[in-house]
């Protein structure tokens, strides 16, 4: 009696003194995250077969996350796009989520202030391979020399191209692909040949597709930086007033695109769709769209080519945003807490083929050489975006660049401003900011 | 005989002044008819664009009839097993907001309208500069407050911060002041305390700007977005436009139809209202710009 009483209080003893140790083990980790709450569709759905929404293969991944890993249970918050405002206020209240996603050019904002937790010490120990990012890439989550995000992908400026068009005006070559262009007189010329067999333009600019995108990716092209060795903007240089010059030439010319203010963005999309147009500059995310309306057959466009944004100067060069994973708990977070975030941020990484369905661009060498990914519609097409794209730079000005620059840009493109105004008064509201935040 | 002209040229004046007026009617009702056209025609096209395909929306924007037809953007707001709930929780925060409300705002106005104490007029003063700041410059320390008050994600998150109204408290204390001081002293000599002149002199005689008061107060909890997308991020407490919007977003790829779905759904039972309190909505209109 007394042996099986000593049993039993051995027993309690130890169960005492492991509950505490099994509690800790088991954690629930909070991703603030957009892309929208599709959990009537897929709460439970734990296959990734032919989803291809943005909400459904993230709600997915994260079912199948929590169905293999009982330990560390994901828990998500679904915030409003671009997702600072509730990211914002979480942090403010001390109560940051575990993980967040955010658009790699606000990293530096968050991180400059010391809200975001350092990940490149981690990112090594759970075994993400930093040098497996596309150089490009790699940029969207680092400041000052830091990784604070892990890019999870890139959504670019691509060009769309009604093939049927192109071919009606013999730029179509024995292989079926288009005759691109490769310098600003090839771009004028194949615009004229377009234009000329089939009264069309060739590249449709809308909004920022047709302002800082194209700027940015032609101050890429033709060497030019849009910082200095401060880190401070630089917009105003023979770079940038080439890039703008070369932007307002085009946009005068009718045969690459309709005038800038008798389009927007979605009558650029519509023209597109409808045959009006042999060519658009827009993003990857318009990929799938235009292939669900060719499989539906009630649009005129039937040849759908995605080309990369024309190179036409001597640098590779395109404009990219990159939604990336970031921990935002700041500078001294718990490490256990941190490596689970980690780990779960690998694991979407090692998965994100399945993103790339989207239409998004890839992150990573090894998945851009997958043949899951090379496998998928159009991928091929453009898969050198990947290498070519550049972030703005990584500084807390990033993100108001984008803004300033596509107002002052638009300024030039309405006649409202000569492009040597635009930029100087761009460069003068960049250095305010800098001085504000300062 | 001299007299006939004369009733001639009355009766000709009055027939030249009577198409005058007809001319006048005419063109008021063509532009009222007009501006009335041009403010439902986006009402129109957001209607049509709900229920036509996506695929058809992007290959045509403008078309302002639903052709193709369809109701697939209502199935899939519809789906959502939670959308009851948030219509609940819409409907309990609204509704316990706007009745909390104006039973503050209603004390505090006739403590400002009739009851004497230290420092009336200054306090008064002090509760009229909250109109003059916006809710955006206390979004974080409310927000913190109700954070550290572990109250986030709940119902009292929702309904609390909008019951001490300034606006309701001012339009109130004008309204009261307008009563007739001689109805209370009545009263009192009857024997009524401070708190039943409240409840049944005041109150009663108040029904037409506190109706006013609580429609407004209801619609405007019901549109409310930016407070209720930060302080309820649980999809259990979430309110009807903030589960909507949840439902449709995306991140590049704009869902017209769904958005515009979903936003009818939001927005049909404000219209419901609408309609059913037309007569006092604008009878609050005037009241609360000073209009009798």
């Amino acid at each position: 009696m007394r042996k099986f009483a000593t049993v039993i209080t051995v027993l309690l003893l130890v169960m005492l003194l492991g509950a505490p140790t099994l509690a800790q083990d088991s954690m629930t980790l909070t991703v603030m995250r957009f892309f929208g709450d599709c959990v009537d569709t897929f709460g439970d759905v734990t296959d990734l077969s032919g989803t291809t929404s943005e909400c459904g293969i993230i709600t997915t991944l994260t079912n199948i996350w929590n169905a293999e890993n009982p330990d560390v249970q994901v828990e998500t918050i679904v915030a409003d796009w671009p997702g600072t405002t509730q990211l914002n206020a979480a942090i403010a209240a001390g109560t940051p989520p575990d993980i967040a996603v955010l658009h790699g050019r606000r990293i530096p904002i968050y991180a400059s202030r010391g809200a975001l937790t350092p990940l490149s010490d981690v990112m090594e120990a759970v075994g993400i391979d930093a040098s497996d990012f596309t150089e490009g890439a790699a940029d969207y989550g680092i400041y000052q020399g830091e990784f604070y995000g892990v890019p999870f992908d890139l959504a670019a400026t691509i060009w769309h191209i009604n093939l049927d068009l192109w071919a009606e005006a013999g730029l179509v070559d024995d292989m079926g692909a288009p005759m691109l262009p490769t310098s600003p007189e090839d771009f004028v010329a194949a615009a004229e040949q377009v234009y000329g067999a089939t009264g069309k333009p060739i590249a449709e600019m809308a909004g920022q597709a047709g302002t800082v995108r194209p700027l940015t990716a032609f101050i890429f092209q033709l060497g030019g930086a849009l910082s200095d060795d401060a880190g401070n903007p630089t917009v105003n240089t023979p770079e940038a007033l080439e890039a703008l010059n070369y932007i307002l030439e085009l946009q005068s010319f009718g045969a690459i695109t309709r005038p800038y203010n008798e389009i927007n963005n979605a009558i650029a999309v519509e023209n597109f769709a409808n045959g009006e147009s042999a060519g658009l500059i827009d993003g990857t995310w318009r990929i799938n769209g235009f292939d669900r309306q060719i499989a539906e057959g009630d649009v005129a466009l039937e040849n759908y080519y995605v080309a990369d944004f024309p190179q036409l100067f001597e640098f590779p060069g395109t404009f990219a945003g990159s939604h990336n994973w970031l921990v935002p708990l700041g500078q001294n977070a718990d490490p256990a807490r941190v490596q689970a975030a980690a780990e779960f941020i690998k694991w979407l990484s090692d998965n994100s083929v399945v993103w790339a369905r989207v239409g998004h661009g890839m992150t990573r060498s090894s998945v851009i050489n997958s043949e899951e990914f090379q496998n998928l519609p159009h991928r091929l097409e453009y898969a050198s975006m990947s290498s070519n794209v550049r972030s703005v730079p990584r500084e807390v000005w990033g993100n108001a660049f984008w803004a300033i620059v596509h107002e002052e840009v638009e300024a030039a493109i309405l006649g409202i401003k000569t492009p040597e105004v635009a930029l100087a008064d761009a460069q003068a509201r960049l250095d305010d900011f800098i001085l504000f935040q300062s | 005989m001299e007299a006939v002209p004369s009733i001639e040229r009355l009766s000709m004046r009055q027939a030249q002044s009577q198409r005058q007026q007809t001319r006048r009617s005419f063109f008021i009702i063509a532009a009222m008819t007009l501006f009335a056209f041009v403010w439902l025609v986006p009402i129109v096209w957001t209607l049509s664009l709900s229920f036509r395909p996506e695929h058809s929306i992007t290959a045509n924007l403008t078309l302002l009839l639903p052709l193709p037809f369809t109701a697939e953007n209502y199935d899939f707001v519809f789906s959502s097993s939670r959308i009851p709930r948030w219509f609940v929780n819409s409907l309990i925060v609204a509704s316990l907001r706007t009745f909390l409300q104006l039973m503050i705002c209603s004390l505090a106005a006739y403590s400002f309208a009739r009851v004497k104490f230290p420092f009336r007029q200054y306090i008064f003063y002090f509760v009229l500069i909250g109109l003059m700041v916006p809710g955006q410059a206390t979004f974080i320390p409310v927000y913190l407050l109700f954070s550290n008050l572990k109250l986030l994600n709940s119902f009292p998150a929702l309904i609390l911060p909008g019951l001490a109204s300034p606006f309701a408290v001012f339009l109130l204390v004008q309204f009261f002041k307008g009563i007739p001081i001689e109805l209370e002293e009545a009263a009192r000599l009857d024997g009524a305390s401070r708190i039943g002149v409240y409840f049944r002199i005041f109150l009663p005689l108040s029904t037409p700007v506190l109706t006013a008061l609580a429609i407004f107060t209801f619609l405007g909890t019901w549109n409310e977005y930016l407070w209720p997308l930060v302080a309820a991020t649980d999809p259990d407490i979430m309110t009807i436009t903030i589960g909507l919007n949840n439902l449709t977003a995306t991140t590049y790829q704009a869902n017209y139809g769904q958005t515009m779905a979903a936003a009818w759904t939001a927005g049909l039972p404000i219209v419901i209202f609408f309609f059913i309190f037309q007569k006092r909505i604008i009878s609050g209109i005037q009241i609360s710009s000073g209009i009798k």
